[in-house]
């Protein structure tokens, strides 16, 4: 499980170059999709550790460390991509991303308290994700304007 | 080149025709253009939340009635009956989500697409198991989605269902049983059929905007045809490349404003190397620059994102399908990009950038 954590701090490290270039008048990088894509990566490799941690019975160190290496990148990607860069396209993703580590977690839980795949555990799924994405959709709508004002 | 130069805003651009006396009524065309738009529709990035979130909801909802026993694999009608109630209740969550306050709108426009997929998973898979033929997951796909197109306005939807029925078309032709008809003349059909009805959908400003999801699903669909090695190979290759070598032509004059503008240099060379392309049956390349050019000169940013992700998808494809030596795939990637380059150098000569 470790080489998720590797990967998220080279994509990472990676995507941080980027955004400094940019600032300091690097022109072929400025383009958006250079930064979604570096994002997306990023935050898939922070995805599999955290849904890992949270799922995974006996975890180990490794999945543990990543694990919060995971979460821990998920708030300091919304924290710099929501308030000092301003990008709608990666909070969306990193709001996505947490929003299916939410439903884990919820599965989790309900699993442990029902049993595995019984049917108060399929429906309290379902209504937890829709739970979920429906606060993450009112999250969104509510930035948006103010990030796509920031952006343009 | 800056999103606010490639994206203007229709009300900055009804300003800017009124000022200048090229519209009469400002009011008049607001009006006419707000009823074409259509129903308002959630941002790209919330919709994509909102699709992933009904198929993960669906499952789990499918999970919960196989569960309690209101659907049975092994009874098909039960399924067949309750699927459409599904799509009734999904239509009246919609409706009721319209006129609900933001917190319980959002939850409800979330339960209508989930309810809405699920209905149509117990449709198609009640078919599915009733008629033995292979034709019914299509069949069963086009009649929920044809009967649901217009009364469900979630493009999401539309795209997802769409995709659907044309995804399972290409998975009979190119896996499934022998027809009485030759396979291959069945899938060259069904792959020219899309690229002239997507053709049509994407370029002509008649085409209603709640057609667009349709022309998406075609878009994305001939998209796996030619990823696919096994749906490619089952076509014509030679009629496919040659349909897509002329529709990439077609497009060439469509953006420059008719076959006239084919006679500037640069689009004779364009043209010729759509010819050498489709000569090296190069299909996902062609349908690649295809959407690239639609998107960029229709300002739709899902199009150029779907061209330029097809780009190193086919080239990946590719290079691990041809039956050559590494040696030579290394050479056809290494050749492709001097060619690009070369392209841009030309571009960057001639000032063609600047133009566009």
């Amino acid at each position: 499980m470790l080489i998720y954590g590797y990967l998220a701090l080279l994509n990472g490290a990676a995507l941080a170059l980027r955004e400094w270039a940019t600032r300091h008048g690097v022109d072929w990088l400025a383009p958006r999709w250079t930064r979604v894509l570096l994002a997306l990566v990023t935050l898939y490799a922070l995805l599999v550790s955290a849904a890992t941690m949270i799922l995974v019975d006996d975890t180990t160190t490794s999945m543990l460390v990543t694990g919060i290496i995971g979460l821990i990148g998920h708030v300091v990607f919304y924290a710099v991509y929501r308030h000092v860069l301003r990008d709608p396209w990666t909070v969306s993703a990193t709001v996505l991303s947490g929003c299916l580590i939410l439903v884990a977690g919820a599965y989790r839980m309900l699993d442990s308290v029902f049993g595995d795949t019984t049917a108060p555990t399929w429906l309290g799924v379902g209504l937890a994700t829709l739970v979920i994405f429906a606060a993450a959709m009112m999250h969104l709508r509510s930035i948006a304007r103010e990030l796509k004002a920031a952006h343009d | 080149m800056t999103e606010r130069t490639t994206m203007p805003r229709v009300p900055a651009l009804l300003d800017a025709l009124a000022r200048d006396g090229h519209i009469p009524n400002r009011q008049a065309l607001e009006t006419f253009v707000l009823a074409r738009q259509g129903e308002t529709e959630l941002p790209l990035h919330i919709r994509v939340l909102v699709g992933i979130a009904a198929v993960i909801a669906c499952a789990c909802f499918i999970g919960f009635l196989w569960k309690v026993g209101l659907i049975d694999f092994d009874e098909p009608v039960g399924m067949l009956v309750s699927g459409p109630v599904f799509v009734v209740a999904a239509i009246v969550l919609n409706r009721v989500s319209s006129v609900s306050p933001a917190t319980i709108g959002s939850f409800l426009i979330q339960a209508s697409l989930a309810t809405m997929v699920t209905g149509k998973l117990l449709f198609i898979m009640g078919a599915e198991e009733l008629f033995t033929t292979q034709w019914a997951v299509p069949l069963s796909a086009l009649i929920v989605t044809a009967a649901t197109y217009h009364l469900f306005p979630m493009s999401v939807d539309r795209f997802l269902s769409s995709f659907l029925v044309l995804f399972s078309v290409t998975a009979i032709l190119g896996w499934g049983n022998e027809t009485t008809l030759p396979r291959e003349l069945l899938m060259t059909g069904f792959f020219v059929l899309q690229l002239v009805i997507a053709a049509a959908l994407l370029t002509d400003g008649r085409a209603r905007r709640e057609y667009v999801p349709l022309a998406y699903a075609i878009a994305f669909s001939l998209c796996v045809i030619v990823l696919i090695p096994a749906a490619y190979k089952a076509t014509y290759s030679i009629v496919v490349n040659g349909a897509l070598a002329g529709g990439l032509i077609a497009l060439f004059a469509w953006a420059r404003g008719g076959v006239i503008g084919l006679e500037r240099p640069a689009m004779v060379l364009a043209s010729v190397g759509a010819v050498v392309l489709a000569m090296f049956s190069a299909p996902g390349l062609m349908l690649s620059i295809g959407l690239m050019i639609l998107g960029h000169a229709k300002h739709d940013r899902r199009l150029l994102i779907l061209g330029a992700l097809l780009l190193p998808a086919f080239l990946w494809t590719y290079y691990y399908n041809p039956d050559v030596s590494l040696l030579m795939k290394s050479v056809i990637l290494t050749v492709s990009g001097i060619a690009l380059l070369a392209g841009r150098v030309y571009m960057s000569y001639t000032g063609k950038p600047r133009e566009a």
